[in-house]
């Protein structure tokens, strides 16, 4: 077996290969027996005598066109007998590099764990460029592939050099799982700096942690960014932890650039002392007047100390629109829902004509005619389908205490212990597509919130109001994290969203971002990939004015921030993968025949038109 | 050597047709110079002595009142003298192709000869006793002759004849005038070609000239791969240097070779024919074209 230009070739009968060179020293005498021992016999020499004539003996060979082809033919031949055939014998392996958040993470000697991932990589894959060839892909929330599928060492090499780093959180196991299962692939490397959960592994699978001792190791992070409005001014909370295992005091500022000026204001810094692994609430203020948004930083206030995870030290938060009311589409006044209880948030009565589509809206006890464009609010809706796919609503039930279950890390279940609502009349949902479940009964669910082209909303199979936090506390907790998480403006919060792929409501047009950087953002169909924390103006057309609004995108993730948290890898359901079954050798007997036949009847054409015709003269 | 069935009806549907007027042996199918009993009337001579008085016509006698004798054109047989180049060039082992064809050639003329009672005689320029003869009007001992002269003349032994003196042995052994065919590859120069064949023109001979050339006479594409020639009536062994030049050179010189023959020919009326042969092809059929294409035969 030898290996070609990452190709290996191998014969079954390679003794049969010796008969090229023996055919070729055959072929050689017979040529210079044609024609020293066996000369031509011709009529006369009355013509050939006019030609150029040449010594007979100690004559050099020089082999015709005829011996080449006749060698060729002959090589074909001889290669056909022994069998040659093309070996798949080439692993066709996956290379898998995390680049989530952590994988930026700094070691003692100031190589990042991503650094650490791609020197191990280039290592194995130079180990392994003979027989290989590699497909490179980035992990973080999903696969990315860096290079072509199936390059040779070189190439992998060089792909990695353009692996980017991802601010993205950590999806691992389910972005793998594809690789894991494919038949095309023998091998999956994967570098990360989680550890497998199940040591044993098959072959097939190759999983380098990377060794990272981050126990002297300090990261300060921001959890969170909020916004608060008072008539005093606005205000920026910003909930910060450190994983340091001793108090540790950092420096908390902001950066707030204004409508008006493009300078930026800063606010701070605020010193802090972090008890391990508790998160601090930091309140910077005042805000500008004008305020748009503002980059918030976290730091240790020592300066020796090391932050080892500087991608999430910073943060940034928007200023909501201007346009702050909430419609209210009810048979009952906003006092009569207890709505004007809540701080901040202007109600206006629906219009007769009026469409609510594009409004941020609460509908009470009403079914919006169709999807919001806008946050929405859908209190107990008569019994039927709603607007959106796949939701409908049952027949109103009655029990007094029917939340068995709920979706504990939903943020609308903040301070919520949803066991003691007390909720007479419900009815069942079932929950659109683009919605999740987060209150159970015995029979279904009750409540749903999801978002649906880039507007949240949620619907109750309950009644909410009016809203009373002295006599059900429970229930105005809820409500109260409804409206913040809907209408957060409203509630003094500010537009976040998270990275990846937003998507937009039809009347957004454009998209570009303002902060850190300014770039314009593609737009592809309705929805835009964010890959970066920032700030992005969204320009709406509706109407005959261009309004641009902010929104911030941030990467919180404390799984990622966590540095010093091993996290393990599942890696369940790994084929086996049998190394004699999946590669074909690819026989080219049948291929060295035909080509030698080719080659044959090319021969006898050749003689055939160069031969003199029967004529006249 | 055998003519099939098929050739043999080929044959049978062409005659010889001379282009002169020969006296001959005996009746025959072929106006003669001599004035006789035939059936196309030439001329009126005065009565003589002797003459036969039914030859006289009687009614010029009438109105000329003097004796007037008939004289009709004499139709008699024509010889066809059939002279085969014996030389190396065309009987040695490996080019015998060339000799195979000239003695079919041979033996299709003498068919459609003999198929009309005209005596064939056959020389082999080379061959037996220096030149062989045969005369007869049968066609199976000429076959026989013509194996029999193949057996003898073929061979690889280089041999080198003098074409010219045995043509002209030949031509002096001739009785009558008649009609001759030359076989030959002429592959010798023009002077002794005109030499040959004027020894036959001597003899007040109809000539047709048949040039066959073989496979490695028309092209040295044949040739390549090896690295010396043999000359098969010398011996003499040369290397040729074999090149797209040389091709060109050699093809060249073949054509003016061939022209001055064709020259030589038109201008002494004589008719030529030149036949390429290759390795492929059915010998029969290549001498019944020749023989289509002498205009000899018709």
């Amino acid at each position: 077996m030898i290996t070609i230009f990452g190709s290996t070739i191998g014969a079954i009968f390679p003794l049969l290969l010796t008969a090229i060179p023996l055919g070729v020293g055959l072929l050689v005498y017979i040529f210079r027996r044609r024609g020293l021992n066996a000369p031509r016999v011709v009529s006369t020499f009355f013509l050939l005598a006019k030609l150029p004539q040449r010594l007979t003996a100690r004559r050099s060979f020089v082999p015709p066109l005829q011996f080449w082809l006749e060698l060729l033919i002959l090589s074909f031949l001889a290669l056909a007998a022994a069998g040659l055939f093309l070996s798949s014998s080439t692993s066709r392996i996956v290379v898998v590099i995390d680049s989530s958040k952590s994988m930026a993470s700094l070691s003692r000697d100031g190589e990042s764990r991503l650094q650490t991932a791609k020197r191990l990589a280039r290592l194995d894959i130079t180990l392994d460029s003979a027989t290989s060839r590699f497909t490179v892909f980035a992990a973080h929330n999903g696969l990315v592939p860096i290079s072509t599928p199936r390059v040779s060492a070189p190439a992998a090499l060089e792909s990695l050099g353009s692996l980017p780093q991802s601010f993205h959180s950590d999806n691992l196991t389910s972005a793998i799982a594809p690789l894991i299962a494919s038949p095309e692939y023998d091998a999956v490397w994967i570098y990360t700096d989680k550890v497998v959960a199940t040591p044993s592994s098959p072959s097939a699978l190759r999983v380098v942690s990377i060794p990272h001792n981050s126990e002297n190791l300090t990261n300060v992070w921001i959890r969170s960014l909020e916004a608060t409005a008072s008539p005093n001014g606005s205000s920026i909370g910003a909930e910060v932890v450190s994983s340091s295992p001793a108090p540790l005091r950092i420096d908390v500022s902001a950066s707030c650039v204004t409508s008006d000026s493009s300078r930026a204001t800063p606010i701070g810094p605020v010193s802090v002392s972090l008890a391990p692994k508790q998160s601090t609430l930091v309140i910077l203020a005042p805000l500008p007047e004008a305020w748009s948004h503002c980059k918030v930083s976290a730091s240790p206030h020592d300066a020796s100390q090391t932050d080892a995870l500087a991608l999430d030290n910073d943060a940034w938060i928007a200023r909501p629109s201007k346009d702050d009311s909430v419609v209210l589409a009810s048979a009952l006044s906003g006092p009569q829902l207890g709505l004007n209880a809540l701080p901040g948030l202007t109600l206006r009565s629906r219009q007769p004509t009026e469409n609510l589509s594009d409004q941020r809206a609460i509908y009470h006890r009403v079914s919006p005619a169709s999807i919001p464009h806008a946050p929405s609010l859908v209190v107990f809706p008569p019994p039927g389908a709603l607007a959106w796919s796949g939701a409908t609503v049952a027949q109103p039930a009655h029990s007094d205490s029917p939340v068995t279950r709920w979706a504990e890390s939903h943020p609308l279940l903040r301070y919520v212990q949803p066991a003691l609502l007390v909720i007479p009349e419900y009815s069942l949902l079932e929950c659109p597509d683009s919605a999740t479940p987060i209150l159970f009964s015995p029979r279904g669910a009750i409540a749903c919130a999801g978002e649906e082209q880039g507007a949240r909303y949620v619907i109750t199979g309950f009644e909410l109001f009016p809203f009373d936090g002295i006599r059900s506390a429970t229930l105005s907790v809820l409500t109260l994290n409804m409206i913040r998480w809907l209408f957060d403006d409203v509630a003094g919060g500010s537009r976040q969203g998270s990275l990846g792929a937003a998507t937009l409501p039809a009347t957004i047009s454009s998209a570009s971002m303002v902060a850190p950087t300014t770039r314009e953002l593609t737009l592809t169909g309705r929805s835009v990939s964010i890959d970066e924390p920032g700030v992005v103006a969204f320009t709406s057309n509706s109407g005959t004015l261009n309004t641009a609004t902010l929104r911030a995108f941030n990467a919180f993730s404390d799984s990622e921030s966590e540095i010093s948290n091993v996290s393990t890898l599942e890696l369940s359901n790994v084929p086996a993968r049998n190394s004699s079954s999946k590669r074909e050798d690819i026989p080219l007997e049948r291929l060295l025949a035909a080509a030698a036949l080719v080659l044959l009847c090319l021969d006898l054409i050749r003689r055939l038109r160069s031969r003199s015709v029967w004529g006249r003269i | 050597m055998r003519l099939s069935p098929h050739t043999l009806k080929l044959l049978d549907a062409l005659a010889l047709r001379s282009r002169r007027s020969f006296y001959g042996m005996r009746q025959g199918a072929h106006r003669s110079q001599r004035r006789g009993h035939g059936v196309e009337f030439a001329e009126y001579r005065n009565y003589e002595l002797g003459d036969n008085p039914r030859a006289i016509d009687w009614n010029l006698f009438s109105r000329s009142d003097k004796l007037y004798v008939k004289r009709y054109l004499e139709e008699e047989n024509v010889e066809l003298y059939i002279i085969l180049d014996g030389s190396r060039s065309l009987t040695h082992t490996s080019l015998r192709l060339k000799w195979d064809l000239a003695t079919r050639i041979a033996a299709c003329a003498s068919y459609i000869a003999l198929a009309t009672q005209d005596p064939v005689t056959i020389a082999v320029l080379g061959g037996p006793n220096s030149t062989s003869y045969w005369g007869g009007r049968a066609f199976a001992p000429l076959l026989q002759f013509l194996n029999a002269a193949t057996e003898y003349v073929v061979s690889d032994a280089p041999e080198n004849i003098d074409v010219v003196d045995e043509a002209r042995r030949a031509a002096t052994r001739t009785r009558f005038p008649g009609i001759c065919l030359v076989i030959s590859d002429f592959l010798f120069p023009t002077p002794s070609i005109a030499a040959t064949l004027a020894s036959f023109r001597a003899r007040n001979m109809e000539i047709h000239a048949i040039q066959v050339l073989g496979p490695l006479d028309s092209t040295l594409t044949n040739l390549e791969g090896s690295s010396a020639c043999l000359d098969s009536e010398t011996g003499e062994a040369r290397g040729i240097e074999i090149s797209g030049a040389a091709e060109e050179t050699y093809s060249r010189l073949l054509v003016e070779h061939n022209e001055a023959l064709r020259s030589h020919c038109l201008s002494n009326q004589i008719s030529y024919v030149s036949t390429t042969l290759t390795d492929d092809v059915q010998l029969e059929d290549v001498a019944i074209d020749t023989i289509k294409r002498m205009g000899l035969f018709v």
